[in-house]
């Protein structure tokens, strides 16, 4: 209680106390700002670590389907694309592309970038990619695995899934998606889960666009005869930036050119590369403001306690508890720190901000105690003799 | 000054130090815009521009390729992505001449035994630059065609933002083979530049432009800002906010140190005093430390930059020169404050007082 009415006292009375308790706001309001930048790319850093070892992407080949064509549900012709794609002995991965619409209860909570994509968070839908066959491939699975042949022919149909689907669903549940008029409701059963924050063989432009970390795949196994009433297949592969520019020339050859091969990684890759550059950034930033406050508190402590080293002696000698003025300046600060990271919290919260990230409070602290060091050996040198 | 009572300002000049640097960084991100503010003005000056933003950017390359013959005799730019390995989405430029030069860029020629006016020969981003191997450096591969690079975009030390990036190619070496391998669906911007009056309808006829793709106007049209007016006026205003705090937080941690200093300083100032100094004396010494830590943190931070540049690292770059005036504005404030601070506490002094308290310890 004296502690506390003692430091009330000084903050009322000291100009200073006022200044430190604004610059600790506003540091935690720009260290909150850099550790967000931080932590979000530290998300991705797994994935930027696998492509700085290999020139790697995934390229998807689609049919090109004119206006007019799009509403027949046609099967088309693909002899000709399966031929050349057979030619470049790359191990891919045919699929067909549809929604499914999923119970709210098996919905995940899935994160969206673009805003066109709210639509599908909001209405509990998600893209499902069919495939006729197990997958092909180096897929890494965090859960189960990949289907066998037999697996497609059980009523219940296999289903792999992203690892964002590991909060609502587990291995060996069966659950239902309505996939629209075409194919109806079916059944699943959960059979794997994908590794997300990796490569993986497949990759679509709504999977690179939605996620941060490729973690909502939906990947069905149907048999041969539901997958004739679908649309024209798609193809993916694993492959070189150079094998990508060739499959452009020769699907382009291709007569009629009904195909188009699209690199569906590199706007992926450029946001990566993007954010460590940011991250570099904001490690800089953070590091300035920290000297900031290991000047600011190791200036004023060590100057405290030789402007009050009489004092000390004499309390010393009066006998007071040893470490009294160490504790009496470390509650004083550790209060100017807390009112000014409370502070800080409001305003963000008032720039529609989220309150801000504990490592940011953790940091002003200990910077804080550090910074305090110096003034706690001078204060170790007190002697009751030579400074009374 | 002796150095004994220089090291005493050592963490103020270090912080003046620091906020110079983060200044530098901070005006750095602005420095793009300025350039290419420049550059818009470069490349429009005299001229009308006319902009398209189109869809496909390979079905336009391709309708350039096949119809330049019957397209007016005016200078145009395509600007459309490309992945090179180790560097997705670049940004490439493809520009036709009327007269050879008629589109510049400030360049760093590099030495390479290919002629300026070779029409293969490729410009390159710094940041493009430096991710390529040795022999990339010299001969550098798009679609399977080999372009030998003669200069690189921007100059030394200048964060150019998206020129560092971009790939600069000239539409006479383009082939059927390069325009086979071109990357789909991504879209492009086609910039027309001449001295008379763009007919636009003539264009689009030539090159299929349809209705839906977005044209501007057959004005000045800066070029590359269009698009970055909303993006900019954000980014400043982000900028400025994080410049506010910063300065608040290096003006607090400022004054903290002048009152620490001060305090430091006082035993200094009232002997001087009982010996018969006069507060005139006391204030000019106070004038004497604030001009000698101005001309360190700024000295130091130059020295500094300069280093960055010549080594041509990404940490410190060249900032334009009005912008760098805010350098020695910003010190010379923060050191005046500091000083006036010194000034009124050195008013205050009572040296029988204090050498009475000082006597004791």
């Amino acid at each position: 209680m004296v502690f506390i009415q003692s430091i009330l006292l000084i903050l009322r009375k000291r100009g200073i106390s006022f200044l430190l308790i604004v610059q600790a706001s506003l540091m935690f309001v720009q260290l909150a700002g850099c550790y967000e930048v931080i932590i979000s790319f530290s998300h991705n850093e797994a994935l930027l670590a696998s492509l700085r070892q290999e020139d790697e992407t995934i390229i998807n080949i689609t049919a090109m389907v004119p206006g007019a064509e799009f509403l027949k549900e046609e099967p088309r012709n693909v002899e000709e694309i399966e031929n050349l794609l057979g030619n470049t002995q790359v191990i891919t991965n045919k699929y067909y592309m549809l929604g499914g619409k999923l119970n709210v209860g098996d919905y995940p909570p899935i994160p969206t970038i673009k805003e066109s994509y709210k639509y599908f968070e909001e209405n509990h839908e998600t893209e499902v990619l069919i495939v006729t066959g197990p997958l092909k491939g180096d897929f890494i699975f965090s859960g189960g695995g990949n289907f066998s042949p037999s697996d497609l022919s059980n009523d219940i149909k296999p289903v792999i899934l992203g690892d964002a689907y590991k909060s609502t669903l587990k291995l060996g549940d069966v659950f239902e998606v309505d996939m629209g008029p075409s194919i109806g409701n079916i059944k699943l059963r959960v059979h794997g889960f994908l590794k997300s924050s990796v490569l993986q063989p497949i990759l679509t432009n709504y999977l690179a666009y939605s996620t941060e970390t490729f973690n909502n795949y939906f990947i069905i196994g149907l048999d041969g005869a539901i997958t004739e009433m679908l649309f024209t297949p798609s193809y993916s592969m694993k492959t070189s930036d150079q094998i990508y520019q060739n499959l452009q020339h020769d699907v382009h050859m291709l007569e009629g050119n009904k195909y188009s091969v699209l690199d569906e990684f590199s706007h992926k890759k450029k946001d990566i590369m993007g954010r460590a550059q940011k991250k570099y950034e904001m490690l800089s930033e953070l590091g300035f403001y920290i000297l900031l406050l290991l000047l600011t508190y190791g200036m004023l402590t060590l100057q405290m306690v030789k402007d009050l080293k009489r004092e000390h002696a004499i309390l010393n000698l009066l006998g007071a508890f040893p470490l009294f003025n160490y504790i009496y300046m470390l509650i004083y600060f550790a209060s100017i720190a807390a009112i000014g990271i409370f502070f800080g919290m409001v305003y963000r919260i008032v720039n529609e901000l989220k309150p801000g990230n504990i490592l940011a409070g953790v940091t002003i602290i200990i910077a804080m105690l550090v910074a305090m060091i110096p003034a706690c050996i001078e204060m170790v040198k007190t002697g009751i003799s030579r400074d009374i | 000054m002796s150095m004994g009572r220089a090291k005493k300002f050592i963490p103020l000049i270090l912080v003046l130090v620091l906020l110079n640097i983060v200044t530098i960084i901070i005006l750095q991100k602005v420095n793009p815009w300025y350039f290419i503010e420049n550059q818009s003005e470069f490349v429009t000056k005299k001229a009308n521009t006319a902009y398209f933003e189109i869809e496909e950017s390979d079905v336009l390359l391709r309708n350039i390729y096949k119809h330049r013959q019957q397209l007016p005799a005016v200078s145009f730019i395509v600007e459309y992505y490309q992945n090179i390995p180790g560097h997705p989405i670049n940004d490439v430029l493809v520009v036709w001449e009327n007269t050879p030069n008629s589109v510049k860029f400030p360049l760093r020629t590099i030495k390479s035994a290919v002629k300026m006016s070779e029409p293969n020969r490729a410009y390159i981003g710094k940041k493009v630059w430096k991710g390529l191997s040795k022999d990339q450096q010299n001969l550098f591969e798009i679609n399977n065609k080999v372009f030998p690079i003669t200069a690189i975009l921007g100059e030394k030390g200048v964060n150019s933002g998206r020129f560092d990036e971009t790939i600069l190619i000239f539409g006479e070496a383009l082939d059927s083979e390069y325009l086979s391998r071109l990357p789909q669906k991504y879209s492009a911007s086609l910039y027309i530049l001449s001295e008379d009056t763009i007919v636009v309808e003539q264009f689009r006829k030539i090159l299929k432009i349809t209705d839906e793709a977005k044209y501007v106007k057959n004005l000045d049209v800066p070029f590359y800002l269009e698009e970055h007016t909303m993006k900019s006026t954000l980014f400043y205003r982000r900028i400025f906010m994080n410049m506010v705090i910063s300065y608040i937080i290096v003006g607090i941690t400022i004054f903290v140190l002048a009152y620490a200093l001060h305090i430091r300083m006082r035993h200094e100032m009232l002997v001087m005093k009982a010996l018969g100094a006069t507060t005139s004396q006391l204030i000019a010494r106070v004038l004497a430390s604030s001009f000698m830590m101005y001309i360190l943190s700024i000295c130091i931070t130059l020295v500094l930059q300069q280093l960055t540049i010549i080594l041509d690292l990404p940490f410190l770059g060249k900032v334009q020169p009005e912008y760098l005036t805010i350098l020695f504005v910003q010190t010379m404030l923060f050191l005046t404050a500091y000083s006036l601070l010194t000034i009124n506490r050195v008013l205050k002094i009572q040296p029988a007082l204090f050498l009475q308290t000082e006597s004791r310890r």
